[in-house]
């Protein structure tokens, strides 16, 4: 089962925790440099050192699958979309992907639900350790580990939170915060974005400096200033019920209507009510259920947050049986799949 | 001015940050901009973060022994040379560092500020060895999870008292 599926700490607000980590063998040729015999041996070696793995050939992947796993947050687009030889190794128990012959040649992914970095890290760090067994990781003592691309030199990690701030966004404070978080080494990202607004209201906050400061305080870093934007969000939703208790229930009731009712819904509608509708869940929690916003208690974030992913076009396909669906199929397929998982 | 970047358009945005205390800015084009996903949402590969050029290697020939070198030295590994370590922006295998470091390191130094690297060394401390972030990181999250309930059920005096624990813990 995928991260989304999953329970995990703090949901309200996080979605999930991911940890990257980029790795090298030690004399091979990167990026177009790298021969398909020389991609052909890490492929194949990694299948040695990652022995509790299933191993996808994204090169035999039709394209709709390899968009379904971008879609689920389990591998890069470029990854999804590239024509090279590659392969992604998973361990779906440990919420680990391993991307061999992306930008560099090992790309340690682990994607855990809601707010849990450091399980997250733990797990990125065990498949690195197996990969080590079999390989000679690329590694300098001045510039650490050794990347195609020269900003990820040092740790090569990205850790990052992938957040849900509706109420910092209704109050316009994404913009300042991006800014303060920016002068202190952090990057926050719109999701599912389309030009200046991210329609779902989900960011992506990471790190951008990886050398001169260790995995560990990288990680504590992220999630002190984190912890300050999780507070400030919940302050947010709590203000904007408190103001208008009225008008957040009239939105969120119709949401609901609107995801449980619809014939035909496009993504982007889906996802406007998407967002009103995890906000009155999150309302009515903090207000201890006493709030009436039209949602039954029963809706879970996990049933939310998979209705998402579900929504995708790739998953969406898939999920359909995986033959070409017309976008207009598409927004009808969402409708029905929305009634059937969300229907009161 | 023209954009830093792309070199062709107009520059109309004026970007800053700052990384480990060194501040640069950049003026660049509505397009490219637009593209680094400054000042909108564009989702965008976190690996991209902070790969604000993709030839960010341009300042390489501002070392002099670079010049000389830039076409005649190759890596001994992949056969790269600087001039093409330039113009891609990225290495072609990490003998590069190694053979270039000399004429890459002030532009490492420009990325990431003059500081040297601190961090885990492979497989020797891999958390099943005992590990660096491991478990006093998870006894963090294990906290913050519960200052998160107390703080849902308005429980003003617990969550102080965690906070307390977690500042500890972090100091
Ligand atoms: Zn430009
Ligand atoms: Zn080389």
């Amino acid at each position: 089962m995928s991260w989304y599926g999953k329970e995990g700490s703090m949901t309200g607000v996080v979605l999930s925790s991911r940890v990257r980590l980029a790795r090298n063998v030690e004399g091979v040729p990167m990026g177009k440099r790298l021969s398909a015999d020389g991609a052909e041996k890490l492929i194949e070696g990694a299948g040695k050192a990652l022995s509790d793995c299933d191993r996808v050939d994204f090169r035999r992947l039709d394209p709709v699958t390899a968009a379904a796993y971008a879609e689920e947050h389990l591998v890069s687009a470029e990854f999804a979309s590239s024509d090279s030889p590659r392969a992604l190794y998973k361990n779906e128990g440990e919420d680990t992907y391993i991307m061999v012959c992306e930008e560099d040649h090992f790309r340690i992914q682990s994607i855990t639900r809601g707010y849990s970095l450091a399980e997250a890290y733990s797990h990125a760090a065990a498949a690195e350790a197996k990969l080590a067994g079999v390989f000679r990781l690329a590694f300098d003592p001045e510039l650490g580990y050794l990347t195609h691309c020269p900003t990820n030199l040092g740790t090569a990690m990205r850790a990052s939170l992938m957040m849900f701030l509706p109420a910092l966004t209704r109050q316009g404070a994404i913009a300042p915060l991006a800014r303060q978080l920016s002068k202190v080494g952090l990057t926050v990202r719109g999701m599912y974005g389309e030009g200046s607004d991210a329609a779902a209201c989900l960011y992506q906050i990471s790190n951008q400096v990886t050398l001169g400061i260790t995995e560990e305080e990288t990680i504590k870093k992220l999630t002190r200033l984190s912890d300050t934007v999780i507070n400030e969000e919940l302050k947010a939703r709590r203000e904007l019920f408190e103001k208008a208790p009225e008008d957040v229930a009239d939105v969120c009731s119709r949401a609901f209507g609107t995801l449980t009712h619809s014939r035909v819904i496009s993504c982007r509608e889906f996802m406007e009510n998407w967002v009103s509708v995890r906000l009155g869940v999150s309302i009515a929690e903090l207000s201890g259920k006493n709030a009436d916003l039209g949602i039954p208690e029963t809706l879970t974030y996990k049933t939310l947050d998979t209705s998402l992913i579900e929504s995708q076009p790739a998953v969406l396909t898939l999920l359909s049986g995986g033959g070409e669906l017309s976008p207009r199929e598409r927004d009808v397929l969402r409708s029905s799949r929305l009634r059937e998982m969300l229907g009161a | 001015m023209l954009c830093e970047r792309c070199g062709k358009n107009e520059a109309t945005v004026r970007y800053s940050e700052i990384i480990n205390g060194k501040k640069r800015s950049y003026s660049l084009c509505a397009d490219c901009a637009g593209e680094l996903g400054i000042g909108t949402a564009v989702p965008t590969d976190i690996f991209g973060a902070g790969s604000l050029f993709s030839g960010f290697f341009g300042d390489i020939f501002d070392h002099p022994k670079a010049v000389a070198a830039s076409n005649v030295v190759r890596c001994p590994v992949c056969g790269a040379t600087l001039s093409d370590i330039a113009a891609e922006g990225k290495v072609g295998c990490s003998e590069c560092y190694r053979t270039f470091r000399a004429e890459l390191s002030p532009t490492i130094r420009r990325i990431h500020g003059g500081v040297t690297y601190k961090g885990s060394q492979p497989a020797k401390d891999a958390p099943e060895a005992g590990g660096t972030a491991g478990k006093p990181v998870s006894e963090l999250d294990a906290l913050r999870a519960e200052l998160y309930e107390a703080i849902k059920k308005e429980d003003f005096e617990r969550a102080a008292e965690l906070r307390d624990r977690i500042k500890a813990l972090e100091a």
